[in-house]
């Protein structure tokens, strides 16, 4: 059976906004290789949104980097899974877009054979948590404070004793933690 | 030259304590979790005087050296209300605990060296003097949230550990709440991982 693996980086207070974290080149490698354990990627809609603005189009961006590059090229081949129902549309090559039954598709897709399946976000990342879904977790911890924002954790309520599997520091000082449910 | 630093488990989704917290339920709902990973070291267990524990390995390794750099604690009214009624007469600090409070109180003198001292000066103060008694040993925030929080927007704390328990509470006081991220950024300066916890140290660099 697939597992679904959650992977987010988060600040030292708990806030994971997408504009609280700035990922550097060691942390791209790390997504990369990550993502190379994954055949599908599952998304809410916000996160979606902000990756589908930039990825697709990475290369034509003077500033990104070689690891981004990468990056961009390995998530743009991906087969992807947007969960929504106001997005008409979606334009990311390789996306479906699925507007109900999500938890009954998640739990259809864990069932089927293949790579692992991956997901990120907040909100959507929250409901699956509240679902018992995810199997696996990688908090990758900045070392910053962010003071505000969205919080990843808003009074979910799991009771489950995670494992936690290993450790990771980056020279950035980001560490990132790997757990099994 | 003395450090002032605070040392503390938290859940995975941050919390410090769990919700209903007070005298009759320390540490909140399912809070005592947390501490899970030192409840079963032995150098934690002398401290409390129970006897037994593990020994010979990295975290109880680490609780001796958080104990044995001490000089003096600085803890919140709340902390000490929950402490008072569940710490044994030799209480497990073994230094002056000064105690963050508007209730006029005399010096309370336990067994063991502790001695805890009720304050309502400010924060900075009581910090002054807590260094002045540890001398060449460091000054430790004890707790609560709220203490830590206040020392480290002031400006006041130098480094600290976290150590984060595999586990979610959902409810409960968060460690870090109304943290202002003007006054400093943060250095990872170690990360020790046992199959336990997380153990992560942090040095606070001034803005």
């Amino acid at each position: 059976m697939r597992k679904l693996i959650f992977a987010i980086n988060i600040t030292v207070d708990g806030f994971a906004d997408h504009t609280s974290v700035i990922a550097d080149d060691e942390l791209h490698d790390f997504y990369t290789d990550l993502l190379n354990s994954f055949d599908i990627i599952l998304f809410g809609r916000k996160t979606y949104q902000l990756f589908e603005s930039f990825w697709p189009t990475a290369d034509k961006d003077p500033q990104s980097t070689k690891s981004m590059l990468r990056f961009a090229d390995k998530i743009n081949g991906l087969h992807k899974i947007v969960f929504s129902k106001t997005l008409h549309q979606v334009a990311w090559n390789n996306t479906k877009l699925v507007k109900d039954n999500v938890l009954e598709e998640i739990t259809r897709l864990k069932q089927q054979p293949g790579k692992n399946l991956s997901t990120g976000g907040i909100s959507f990342s929250s409901s699956l948590m509240k679902a018992g879904l995810i199997d696996e977790f990688w908090f990758l911890v900045h070392p910053i404070v962010s003071g505000s924002g969205r919080r990843l954790f808003n009074e979910i309520d799991i009771k489950a004793k995670l494992k936690l599997l290993e450790t990771q520091v980056f020279k950035s000082g980001v560490v990132a933690m790997h757990y099994l449910k | 030259m003395s450090k002032v630093f605070f040392d503390v488990g938290i859940s995975l989704d941050g919390f410090i304590a769990g919700a209903n917290r007070g005298p009759k339920n320390p540490i909140g709902d399912n809070g005592l979790a947390i501490h899970d990973w030192m409840f079963i070291q032995k150098s934690f267990r002398e401290h409390l005087g129970m006897e037994g524990g593990e020994d010979n390995n990295q975290d109880n390794d680490l609780i001796e050296e958080v104990f044995n750099r001490i000089g003096a604690n600085i803890m919140g009214s709340h902390m000490f209300e929950e402490g008072e009624v569940s710490w044994p007469e030799d209480a497990p600090f073994h230094t002056p605990v000064y105690v963050l409070t508007h209730k006029k109180r005399e010096p309370w003198k336990r067994k063991g060296g502790t001695t805890f001292y009720f304050t309502d000066e400010h924060i900075e103060k009581v910090l002054e003097k807590a260094k002045k008694d540890a001398g060449q040993k460091d000054v430790r925030i004890s707790g609560g949230a709220d203490t830590i929080q206040q020392y480290l927007n002031a400006g006041l704390v130098d480094e600290f550990g976290i150590h984060i328990a595999p586990l979610f509470l959902g409810k409960g006081i968060k460690l870090f709440d109304k943290i202002d991220k003007e006054k400093f950024s943060l250095k990872v300066s170690n990360v020790i991982d046992s199959s336990l916890v997380t153990h992560l140290f942090y040095k606070v660099v001034k803005k």
